[in-house]
This record gives C-alpha cells, structure tokens and sequence, in this order.
C-alpha cells in the first residue's frame, strides 16, 4: 500500500514536470508542424540559469528571470533561424534544431562544466510537506505539482476562453484561413514559440533542484518528452497531459519494482534455473524503467498510429 | 476610380502558369459574377486578390492602393474579404468561436457588422452556436463562412462557389443575403459555374477561360450572345 501510494504521488509529479515541457513541444509541432528537437534544450538553460541566478539572488528571482531569459532565446531562435529555414520543409528545420541542440549542450559545459551541478531546492522547500505511511514526502516535490498545476490551469484558460487562444487554436488547424481573416500568423507562431520556451525555461527551473542538473538533462528530456508527444498524439495538448501523467506513473512504479522474470519463473518452481540461465531472465523491471516508455510508445505507435488523441496522420 | 483594380494580373502553381494577365475592375457597392468552366482560373484569381498564392505579375490595387505581394492579413485589414470554395471553418472550434475569429474592429465609411447581425440573417447559426463546427451541415458551414467573412468588415468580399452541392431553398435564403450585403454597400465577386444565380444577382458578369477574362458585360448582354455561353460555359 506504501508502495502504490507513494509511487502514484511521484510519478504525477514527475508526469506534470513532462507536461510543462511536452506541452510546448507538441503545441509548436501542432501549429508549425516544426520538430523542435532544440526544446529539451531551453528546459536545459532553464535549470543552469535558475541555479545561477539564484545564487546570485534567491529562488524566486531565479524562478521568475530564467524563464524569461529562456523564452527571449527561443524567439530568437523561431524570429532568426526556424524562420529562414521555414519554406525548405521538415529536414532542414530538423537540421537546424539539432544543431542547436549541440550548440546549447557545448555552451552550457563551457559555462558550467561537464558534470552535474549542485542546483538544490531552497531552504525553505526542503523539508517534508507530510508523512504518509511512514514515508516523508518532500516539500518540493509538492510545489513542483504546485506550479505545474497553475501553469497548466493559466494555459487552459488562455487558449479555452480567451479571443488569442481561439485564434492560436484555429492557427493550428488553417494558419492561411486565419491569415486572410486579417491575423498576422508568423506574429501568433512567434507568440507560440515564446510560451513553449518560456514553459520549457520554467520547467527547467523547477525541475532542475528536482533531478540532476547535467549537461545530459537535455538528450535524456529529449528522448522522454518526444514520446510524450508522440504517444498522446502530435499537437493534442490533451493528449500530452494524459500521456504525461502515464509516463510519470509507469516510470515511478517501474523504478520500484524489483520483480524479473526468474521471479515469475519461480511461481512455477522454474525459478532457481531461470537464474541459472541469467540474462534477461533475471532483468529485473527497474532496470528496465528507462526503456518503459519506449516501449509503450512503441505499443501505441502499433495499434493507434495517431496517438492516444491525434486526429491526423 | 474604382473601389478594386485588377491589372495583367499572373499567377503560377509550381511552374504551370494559371493566370495570363487578368484584368477587371469593381465598382464600389456594386456584385460581379465570375463564371467559367472549372479549371479556367477562378479559384486561382480569388486566391491571387487575397494574397493566399503570391501573384507573378501585374497589380491588385484597392483605393488606389497596391495589393499584388502583401501578405494576406495585411490585404484583409485594408478590407477584403474571402470566403473558400473549400468553406474551410475551423472544425473544432464552435460556431460562436468561428465567428469571433472574423470579428475585426468597426472601420470608418462601412457598416459594421455585429455577430447579432450574423445571428438574424442565419437564425440556424445562433441555434448552433455552441456546437462544434465540424459536425454542422455544409450548408450551415457556407453561411457560417460568410458570416465570419463579412465581420471583418470588408468593403469587397470575395464568395467563391458559395452554392454548390446545396439544397435549393439554402441557396435561395443565401442568395437573398447576399443581395442585402450588396445593398448595405459591400461589393462583391461571386464566383459560380451556374448563370442562374449569378444572372439575379449580378449586375455584371466576367468570364474566365484559360487564364484570363474573356468576358466583361452585362447579365442582358451575355444573355444575347450565345456564342460566348457555348464557347466557354456550357459543357458539351
């Protein structure tokens, strides 16, 4: 009961932090059909740049600056560079962020070093916010769902109920419509990108004092946030928080799990031999939990190529 | 000078070229009917005005001022409006949401359009303006798109095949909008294969064929000529 309790408290935390990257991910995707395989890399400088600047002032100030920092990157990037590429097609831009992606990683080893950084929660944060079942539950860990929950309330209501999301969601499905109704469309694609990269910047920011501040954290966010989105659905943001939340449950009880298949073997009484042979046999699933979501991307690549809610092909 | 000036008007798709050297002007206030057999460069024309295909030559100019380059939306805020052949509404959006898009703020020497103004032309819309619009009737999607046309308050509205594939009494109660529009002062080009409508509602009629116009009269006078309606409108 531990067990389930405390691995469902963490893997919404974990999926929600997904969410806050994936989100961007998937909304640039489903309005610009761009690929950004450079998004992992502003939730990258989010972390690196909240951890500096909280140093040099205090948490909040870090929580507030990075982001923005992040963002005014990543419509420099949309502004200056996607947008050159725009008219060649999928491969160029993919190319293009990319490079980008190694750019940011050599850049933040030049600043920072080639080695996890000490970027910690707060004082204040880094107690325990309640026990349960004998487990502290760590105080950061809630205000990471804390703001990934009022980010995602903002979002909603920004693109549900106010005349600009309405407009942003119609530019998803027929940017040139919206143009000739007198919108100007590259100016709402910019608009879009800023509040992915500023979504990635936070998330990074948050995220950072939560697992490891690494020059790696951007290839492993990559990998994990593309099958987010691939997974709910490219350019469904519902589709993305479902799939979030799936991927933060399957990875955080997949960690815990220290079941292989010699243990399954030995119900039958195989168990002592299953060990023998060894290999994967006696894999056991935490090991695996990296590998989880590939697999489950792979899954429903296979039966629902669409993604949980994609509507397109 | 005319409200809308169109001169040797090019356009090409890839390297095909569609359109030789349009030219047709519009008076203000004033319905012209492009009629001509699919694939004589009607839609093509409508889509070069708006800005949606980037014109290869020649010159768009409303009041005087010049159009052919100008991104679309830059060309919607002078005050032209398109309606598609395709309709193309924003499927998951409602009906309310689709005309909101369209709304732009009022414009001096125009009437302004309201969303109430859409509702009591379409009474149909203002039921269904919660529903998505991609589950309402193509003929419910035709006046939705003409509704969220006209709101940003145009001066020229651009209808391409607004009749086609619906039922007769739709089309009558389209057709009876589309008369008002013109006579609250908003010019318009319809573009239609069929004469019948274009003939009541038009006071001119162009014809399109290979490219370029190759008609220009009144309903009267192309009714008198039929060699032209043989040569490049009726289907043999």
């Amino acid at each position: 009961m531990e067990f389930i309790v405390v691995s469902t408290l963490n893997g919404f935390v974990y999926g929600l932090l997904l969410f806050m990257v994936s989100a961007g991910l998937t909304l640039i995707f489903g309005m610009m059909g761009v690929v950004n395989f450079a998004h992992a890399s502003l939730y990258m400088l989010g972390a690196y740049l909240s951890f500096t600047i909280t140093r040099a002032t205090n948490f909040w100030v870090g929580l507030l600056i990075a982001p923005l920092i992040v963002a005014t990157v990543g419509i420099f990037i949309e502004r200056f560079m996607l947008r050159r590429v725009h008219g060649f097609g999928h491969s160029q831009q993919l190319l293009l962020t990319f490079g980008i992606a190694f750019v940011v990683e050599e850049v933040v080893k030049v600043f920072w070093g080639n080695f996890p950084i000490a970027y910690r929660p707060p004082g204040f944060l880094s107690g325990a916010a309640f026990t349960i079942f004998g487990t502290n539950f760590p105080s950061y860990r809630v205000f990471v769902a804390v703001v990934a929950i009022l980010l995602l309330g903002m979002l909603y209501l920004l693109l549900q109920k106010t005349r600009i999301g309405i407009i942003v969601r119609a530019s998803v499905q027929r940017p040139a419509m919206v143009s000739a109704l007198g919108h100007n469309v590259p100016l709402i694609f910019l608009g879009v990108f800023g509040v992915g990269a500023w979504m990635a910047g936070l998330a990074g920011a948050v995220g950072g004092a939560l697992l490891t501040t690494s020059p790696t954290m951007a290839a492993e966010m990559s990998v994990i946030a593309f099958v987010v989105v691939v997974v709910g659905g490219l350019g469904s943001l519902l589709g993305a928080f479902i799939s979030s939340l799936l991927i933060g449950l399957l990875t955080s009880f997949s960690v815990g799990f220290q079941v292989s298949l010699a243990d399954l073997a030995n119900v039958f009484g195989f168990g002592d031999a299953a060990r023998r042979i060894g290999g994967l046999l006696t894999l056991d699933v935490a090991s695996l939990s990296a590998s989880l979501p590939a697999l489950l991307m792979l899954i429903v690549l296979l039966t629902r190529p669409a993604g949980l809610m994609g509507d397109r092909n | 000078m005319s409200l809308l000036s169109v001169q040797n008007l090019h356009a090409h798709y890839g390297k095909s070229h569609i359109l030789h050297g349009v030219n047709f002007s519009l008076e203000a206030g004033t319905s012209v009917a492009l009629l001509g057999r699919n694939g004589s460069g009607r839609s093509t024309a409508m889509k070069a005005i708006m800005g949606l295909v980037s014109p290869t030559g020649g010159s768009i100019k409303l009041n005087g001022a010049e159009l052919a380059g100008v991104p679309a939306y830059k060309i919607n805020r002078a005050g032209l409006a398109y309606v598609p052949e395709e309709r193309l509404a924003f499927d998951h959006l409602t009906v309310e949401e689709n005309l909101t898009i369209g709304l732009a703020p009022a414009r001096r020497n125009s009437k302004t359009w309201t969303i109430e103004d859409m509702y009591a032309y379409f009474p149909r819309l203002k039921e269904r303006r919660n529903v998505k619009a991609g589950s309402i009737s193509g003929g419910e999607q035709q006046m939705l798109t003409l509704c969220r046309s006209l709101l940003g308050q145009p001066s020229v509205i651009l209808i391409d095949e607004p009749t086609e594939g619906l039922a007769p009494k739709i089309v009558e109660h389209l057709a009876e909008v589309i008369r008002d529009i013109a006579q609250q002062g908003v010019a318009s080009i319809l573009v239609e294969q069929k004469m019948t409508i274009a003939l009541k509602l038009c006071s001119r009629c162009l014809i399109m064929g290979h490219g370029s116009i190759v008609f220009n009269g009144t309903p009267d006078e192309l009714l008198s000529t039929p060699s032209v309606r043989r040569e490049w409108l009726e289907v043999a």
